[in-house]
């Protein structure tokens, strides 16, 4: 997985309002930017409408693209989305956190990963974040680093940081 | 290096042998189709450039009838001017009455100021003072001297009319 510069090229392109190069980014970016979104604790149903608010605020404010890095672009979109969300529904966010009983979950069929899941979700939430982050965005470290507003090496130390308490967790006693 | 294997590299530093199956386990979630439609809404740039865009239309077609109506009245003065140096009563008195929907130039209301002083026809002389006095053209009290002098027989009606400025005869 790799950010290919296709996407700054269709980015670039819907900047100008072409709207079928919109389109054509969100098959290339949806699947990353919704699993980023769901591994940070939202429920199927407010990722996808987080993913469509990510969409609509990036086609929205297009002409603010500087013309390279569409995917961490997206992706800063994407975390305000949730941030906001988050904000508004800390309650139900918490209890999600602390269920993850959901059905959705019943159907990972692997023991391994169902234990993945519920230790990210344990995880606290800048480390959480970040090793998301190095799994799913297909984002370099310093494009993670460009997304949570942080240096390089913070990212990696939070990296490994989650992923050693990850281990931990899910490692058998 | 890609990014996947940079971060690969530092699952591995972090996790060990333990790296592979966990990123293999921490499976991606489809995303749903896009729900939301991308309309290009004509940006306030366009309208601004449309609006300007009209207005230049405007000014040079308003530009473009103005010159016509010039050039149209030029040539009406011309065709007036020609009438009234033609020694005919008729032609003089269809030029004077053509009069009536033209502005009377320097030029012209010499010409007209002519055919009273020449004319030998009361019709037109009379004909030509009104014209003047409907423009306001017969300001001049030398002129108007001359005027009174050269048709004494309707004098006494003319008189009346001159000094009045704005009555029509």
């Amino acid at each position: 997985m790799s950010v290919v510069p296709q996407e700054d090229y269709l980015m670039q392109r819907a900047a100008r309002g072409d709207a079928t190069s919109m389109e054509r980014l969100y098959a290339l970016t949806a699947t990353p930017l919704f699993s980023y979104l769901r591994k940070l604790g939202a429920l199927h149903a407010d990722a996808d409408d987080l993913l469509q608010t990510t969409f609509l605020n990036a086609w929205r404010s297009r002409q603010s693209f500087r013309g390279e890095g569409a995917r961490p672009w997206l992706f800063t979109i994407a975390r305000n989305a949730w941030l906001s969300h988050a904000g508004r529904n800390k309650a139900a966010t918490e209890s999600n956190d602390a269920g993850m009983e959901t059905a959705e979950n019943a159907l990972i069929a692997n023991e391994l990963s169902q234990a993945l899941e519920r230790a990210l979700q344990r995880l606290p939430e800048d480390t959480r974040e970040a090793v998301v982050l190095s799994r799913v965005s297909g984002l370099g470290i310093s494009q993670i680093a460009q997304v949570l507003g942080i240096t390089e090496g913070n990212t990696r130390v939070r990296i490994h940081r989650g992923l050693q308490q990850l281990k931990k967790e899910v490692e058998p006693s | 290096m890609t990014s996947e294997q940079e971060n690969k590299a530092l699952w591995q530093q972090s996790l060990g042998q333990d790296a592979e199956p966990m990123w293999e386990e921490m499976a991606l979630h489809q995303a749903p189709p896009p729900r939301v439609q991308f309309e290009t809404v004509a940006s306030p740039t366009w309208w601004r450039r449309g609006a300007v865009a009209a207005a230049l239309l405007a000014l040079l077609l308003g530009g473009w009838t103005m010159q016509l109506q010039d050039q149209l009245e030029s040539t009406r003065s011309d065709y007036i001017g020609a009438l009234l140096r033609v020694d005919s009563s008729a032609a003089q008195l269809t030029a004077l009455s053509m009069l009536r929907e033209q502005p009377l130039t320097g030029a012209l209301t010499e010409q007209v100021t002519q055919v009273v002083l020449t004319s030998r026809d009361p019709n037109v002389q009379l004909a030509a003072i009104d014209a003047l006095l409907a423009q306001h053209a017969l300001a001049d009290e030398d002129l108007e001297s001359k005027v009174l002098a050269q048709i004494k027989h309707n004098q006494g009606f003319i008189r009346t009319s001159v000094r009045a400025r704005d009555t029509r005869i």
